[in-house]
């Protein structure tokens, strides 16, 4: 009985958190399906239109360009989100000196509480065509034909906001967390693992694609599955970095959305992209989830 | 924990709020907060990061408001910037709402949404007399008929009362222009040559910004539209008759005849007179510098002030923050865009360059349908009224010193803005199509195929192919957005 009401008093609490999840998460993602079939203006009351804003949706040249821009958008940060941030927590893992060690996990870190808006206004200047770091580095060591208006070319301009946050270690958002996880997953691999690892020959390289990566795979296929979501909602690094531009060469669905809805009063079309963007998200991510296995999940 | 305790800490949480909701709903009758959105005129302290002074006359005026009635607290909220930020800002806060009691928002982005009920009609309370004004028997005597015009919306109501009236002009670096010996040019063709020689002497000729806002872009097609269309512009209205330039927007040309000309093929992409205003500034775009496309506003500010820009096109707010910006080092001047000619263009009839401008400076007065709710709007209007007053609002337009108020007593206006005002009363441009004269969406469509055509990624046909296309649509959801039947009718649909 006392069990009980233990319980019931533990709903109670969390009643709250669950209001909050409705009211905030599972109402406007149901009136967003809802207002998809109806020209909207967020405002007035909208006139049911079917199937329209799906048949526009797919004729929309803008979606078809940004649709190629956020697949290439996901590869590479995924690759970055991957690969710069396990290297260096490979690295800190192997440093021997605790102090040292302790050093350098606070300095990889610490730019996780540089706010996002800073990071992207500091690449802006970065790239910028005249007074930009970058196109002064390339004069500085001889390259200076290669000097450009990275974020006003339409040859550069995507690749410019995805490349954004060198050295990748910790990138923007929850993305910039990935270097913990990788670091904590590799703390904690049994001692005895690497032990007999090292029994039987095997050491550096081997030890890492062998032992190391498989016992981190359920971590790698977290920060996977975080990154796309992260990449495909989001779009203020575009927006901020290039605003889609020039043309739409770096346009993202994301963007088109918030402009549909916000700019052009269009907010039963900016539902329908977001219920097709919600669609794949959720399709791409139980794919990932089921073509990783982690350790605990392996087949024996 | 037990059921009890938890029930208990429930029930205290309900009491204290609304305890709390009592106390304050006892305040609120004591004390009236006018939440203001004031735009450019937001007024706050300068920081270490501001080159020149900020404004901060709305201090004054809120001081002495409180004087004359102490229970009143002006809350200014603080500035959104860029413009579709705002946009954002400004649709949030009005659909919560929360907009802004007393604000301030283009004439045309009030007129976009005014039928979502989210401003107070204003033309009642123009009728009555402002008591600020010593002698005043209606409030809307104090204006300029053209600030009033201005603010009329589709339905004939007034939601806006638009009066900052802002220039624009072609500032120049005087030092450069007498290093290269070069004369602030009249001409279309004067003004290529100036910036040939000003290029062949290492300087960026013209600071274009095409990322970020786009005004820039705007004004020059608008200027250059006008130009070339001239003959072509009474087909356009449908009159027949000569049409003429004023200081107002929209008067020229307007939205509906513009769409109606559109529908008859009149005002065509595929026209050449119309495309000719695309090669003038695809031929002037090689003047820019490199890396225009990725320029913002304040980045092409920047090459102007520090003087590796010989010129920069912008609007009045530009004179008291170049005077006292402490990067600049050298003397600046202002031109008016240059004339077109026969000499660059076979459309050109020879007339002048029309200003750009008009009521669209901060100062487009708004009140929130909310103030009706929240019993408030007599007061914000009195405040407004207070503002308006023009013993009050000259100082506050000397202040910031961007914009002229449309006020008709301009005594003591900051005599800077005399060319600017001047140029604006003898007439803006009477055509619009790049920003508010079609649709927002059109107008970021035609400008992502003008930056591939300027780079050369489509050509003249292809371009103006995509452009036609689009313009068609945004001329059907105008029709369809504003209900224009008898336009149907008349187009036989």
């Amino acid at each position: 009985m006392a069990t009980g009401r233990i319980n019931r008093a533990a709903y109670l609490f969390i009643l709250p958190t669950f209001a909050a999840l409705i009211g905030l998460k599972y109402y406007p993602a149901a009136s967003a399906v809802y207002h998809s079939f109806f020209q909207w203006d967020g405002a007035t009351v909208g006139r049911f239109v079917g199937l329209a804003n799906y048949v526009q949706l797919f004729r929309d040249e803008i979606i078809h360009v940004s649709a190629i821009n956020i697949v290439k958008f996901i590869i590479g940060r995924v690759a970055l989100n991957l690969v710069f941030p396990l290297l260096a927590a490979k690295l800190v893992f192997h440093v021997r000196h605790q102090g040292a060690a302790y050093l350098y996990r606070v300095l990889l870190t610490a730019p996780i509480v540089v706010p996002v808006m800073v990071i992207l206004l500091l690449w802006k200047f970065i790239y910028h065509p005249y007074d930009g770091l970058l196109n002064q580095l390339l004069e500085a060591v001889g390259l200076g034909a290669w000097r450009r208006a990275w974020l006003g070319d339409f040859e550069t301009a995507l690749y410019a906001v995805i490349g954004l946050g060198f050295p990748w270690v910790t990138g923007i958002g929850s993305a910039g967390f990935a270097f913990l996880i990788y670091l904590g997953g590799l703390q904690s691999i049994p001692r005895e693992i690497f032990d007999a690892a090292a029994v039987d020959g095997a050491v550096s390289l081997r030890r890492f694609f062998r032992v190391e990566l498989p016992m981190i795979a359920s971590q790698l296929k977290l920060i996977l599955i975080l990154t796309v979501i992260n990449t495909m909602e989001s779009y203020v690094p575009v927006m901020v970095m290039t605003g889609g531009g020039p043309g739409v060469s770096s346009m993202v669905p994301g963007l088109y959305l918030y402009e549909s809805a916000f700019l052009y009063d269009k907010f039963g079309y900016a539902s329908a992209i977001g219920v097709v963007m919600t669609i794949i998200l959720l399709i791409v991510t139980t794919i990932s989830q089921r073509s990783i296995k982690s350790y605990s999940e392996a087949e024996p | 924990m037990t059921r009890r305790t938890a029930l208990s800490l429930w029930f205290i949480l309900l009491v204290s709020v609304w305890l709390a909701g009592g106390a304050l709903a006892l305040a609120q009758d004591q004390e009236i907060v006018i939440r203001m959105y004031a735009g450019d005129y937001t007024p706050r302290e300068r920081t270490q990061s501001d080159r020149w002074d900020p404004p901060s006359y709305l201090n004054v005026l809120a001081q002495e408001y409180k004087k004359l009635h102490p229970h009143v607290t002006i809350e200014f909220l603080p500035e959104i910037t860029p413009q579709d930020r705002f946009d954002t800002w400004i649709f949030t806060q009005y659909q919560a709402g929360r907009g802004p009691d007393l604000g301030t928002q283009l004439f045309s982005e009030v007129n976009r949404h005014y039928l979502k009920g989210w401003y107070v009609n204003l033309k009642p309370y123009l009728e009555k007399p402002n008591p600020y004004v010593e002698g005043n028997k209606r409030w809307a005597d104090i204006f300029q008929p053209g600030a009033l015009a201005t603010g009329v919306a589709p339905d004939g109501n007034m939601y806006v009362l638009p009066t900052g009236v802002v220039g624009t002009g072609i500032y120049y670096n005087k030092d450069i222009f007498a290093r290269v010996g070069v004369e602030p040019p009249e001409t279309w063709a004067e003004f290529m040559e100036i910036q040939r020689k000003i290029q062949a002497a290492g300087y960026i000729p013209f600071a274009f910004p095409m990322a970020g806002a786009k005004a820039t872009t705007n004004w020059s097609l608008r200027v250059i539209q006008d130009m070339i269309l001239d003959s072509k512009l009474p087909e356009i209205k449908g009159t027949g008759e000569p049409v003429v330039r004023t200081m107002i927007e929209g008067e020229g040309i307007s939205q509906k005849e513009l769409v109606r000309a559109i529908k008859k093929g009149v005002y065509s992409a595929k026209d050449p007179q119309w495309q000719e205003q695309l090669r003038l500034l695809k031929e002037w775009s090689q003047y820019w510098g490199p890396g225009y496309l990725s320029l913002d506003p304040d980045a092409a500010y920047r090459l102007f002030v520090t003087g590796r820009a010989a010129m920069l096109y912008d609007t009045s707010a530009k004179i008291k923050v170049l005077e006292t910006d402490n990067l600049r080092q050298f003397e600046f001047g202002v031109f008016d865009f240059p004339r077109i000619t026969q000499e660059s263009s076979p459309y050109a009839t020879g007339v002048s360059a029309p200003a750009v401008g008009g009521y669209t400076g901060a100062g487009s007065w708004t009140v929130a349908a909310t103030t009706i709710e929240k019993g408030i709007v007599d007061q914000v209007i009195d405040w407004l009224m207070f503002i308006t007053a023009p013993q009050n609002y000259i100082p506050l337009a000397n202040d910031l010193g961007w914009y002229s108020p449309g006020l008709i007593d301009l005594e003591g206006i900051d005599p800077k803005l005399e060319p600017f005002i001047r140029s604006v009363e003898n007439g803006v441009f009477r055509i619009e199509s790049f920003y508010r004269g079609l649709t927002v969406e059109y107008a970021d469509q035609f400008y992502r195929v003008l930056q591939e055509y300027l780079t050369g990624r489509k050509n003249l046909e292809q371009a103006t192919d995509e452009i036609q296309r689009y313009m068609e649509q945004a001329a059907d959801e105008l029709i369809e957005r504003n209900g224009w039947t008898d336009l149907l009718a008349e187009l036989g649909a």
